[in-house]
């Protein structure tokens, strides 16, 4: 008996360190970031369905952000961060992981079409290429600060 | 016109696959300072770190070269015109064992409230730093009360500008982003500090 006490402390032990040193992805309620421009047509596609995107709408990780033809967006993430798409592009926000104590984090995100403008932000600072940025054809490590991404010839 | 047929769909294809393809180049740096962007693709590697140091993949091949500022310019215009406005960060400094703010730290609110009404769905992000006297457990917790203060203290001035309560949020970063570099246990005013984001 006394043995699996101990077992089971030592593995509330682990959980808790894990807990500790693992940056917490964030929550699928927890805003990531919110949109600051947009000319359009803007939606999100998200478990809980498709919506338009409005200025000042809050994204959240697991969104695709879409621009249909003629559209633009700009988006400002927790970590101050920045991304803003041209017309006719798909993107997906990963992941996105931000400690606003430590700076730990990790942001993760796909262009699957169409042109993006980034600027990294307080992650990337603190531990260059914990962004990424994947294409079709490509993973994109970023150390900082302002790059542009196309996929798939111009619109 | 059937054997032009035949001949028609393998050109296409190929025509397709040498159009797919995908740019990557890296913009000079408002701050000057350039990190840049890690490429790897289909077994390859490149680092572009240099203003408009460009790459192209696809097609099984990664290709750097420089890009024209102007084309790029062009060619990202719509993407580049709706970057957001970038965050701005203003420093208050209090008096000592104070929540008072130093006289020249009160003018500083009239440049926010500016600011905010520059910007479409403004927030407002107030971070709290500390000098080394301390603890760092001690001094994260003592930060994020300094940033709770303020934000309590001037909710309603945020307010009146537009401003609601959930978009203000607060952080303490204890004393790791120093402005003053010193030992440990240093009083060091200029590190207890408040600084307010507006994004």
């Amino acid at each position: 008996m006394p043995s699996r006490i101990m077992t089971l402390k030592t593995a509330g032990c682990a959980l808790f360190l894990l807990a500790a040193v693992v940056p917490q992805a964030a929550q699928a309620d927890e805003a990531i970031g919110q949109i600051k421009s947009e000319t359009g047509a803007v939606s999100v596609e998200r478990k809980s369905g498709n919506k338009p995107l409005a200025i000042g709408d809050h994204v959240f990780q697991s969104d695709t952000v879409i621009t249909a033809t003629n559209s633009s967006v700009g988006i400002t993430f927790n970590d101050n961060s920045m991304m803003s798409l041209g017309p006719n592009s798909r993107l997906a926000l990963d992941q996105f992981a931000f400690n606003t104590t430590t700076h730990g984090g990790v942001f993760n995100a796909s262009l699957q079409k169409g042109t993006l403008a980034v600027k990294s932000g307080q992650i990337v600072r603190q531990t260059p290429e914990a962004m990424h940025v994947r294409t079709p054809a490509a993973l994109l490590g970023v150390r900082g600060t302002e790059f542009v991404v196309r996929v798939d010839g111009k619109n | 016109m059937r054997a032009w047929g035949t001949f028609a769909l393998p050109a296409g294809a190929i025509l397709l696959a040498a159009c797919s393809t995908e740019q990557v180049v890296v913009l000079p740096a408002a701050d000057g300072h350039i990190g840049g962007v890690v490429v790897e693709s289909g077994g390859q590697k490149a680092v572009l770190d240099k203003p408009y140091a460009s790459a192209e993949a696809g097609s099984g091949s990664l290709r750097q070269e420089t890009a024209d500022a102007t084309k790029v310019g062009k060619d990202y215009a719509s993407a580049l015109a709706a970057r957001p406005i970038p965050p701005k960060s203003y420093m208050l400094y209090f008096e000592n064992d104070s929540d008072e703010l130093v006289p020249e730290s009160r003018g500083v609110f009239g440049e926010i409230f500016a600011e905010i009404a520059q910007r479409k769905a403004a927030e407002i992000v107030i971070t709290g730093h500390t000098d080394r006297v301390g603890t760092p457990e001690y001094n994260d917790k003592l930060s994020l009360d300094r940033a709770n203060a303020v934000a309590q203290r001037f909710r309603d001035d945020f307010e009146k500008h537009g401003i609601k309560s959930d978009a203000i949020t607060t952080a303490g970063r204890g004393e790791r982003d120093l402005l003053v570099q010193t030992a440990d246990q240093v009083p060091e005013p200029r590190n207890r500090r408040v600084e307010i984001t507006v994004r």
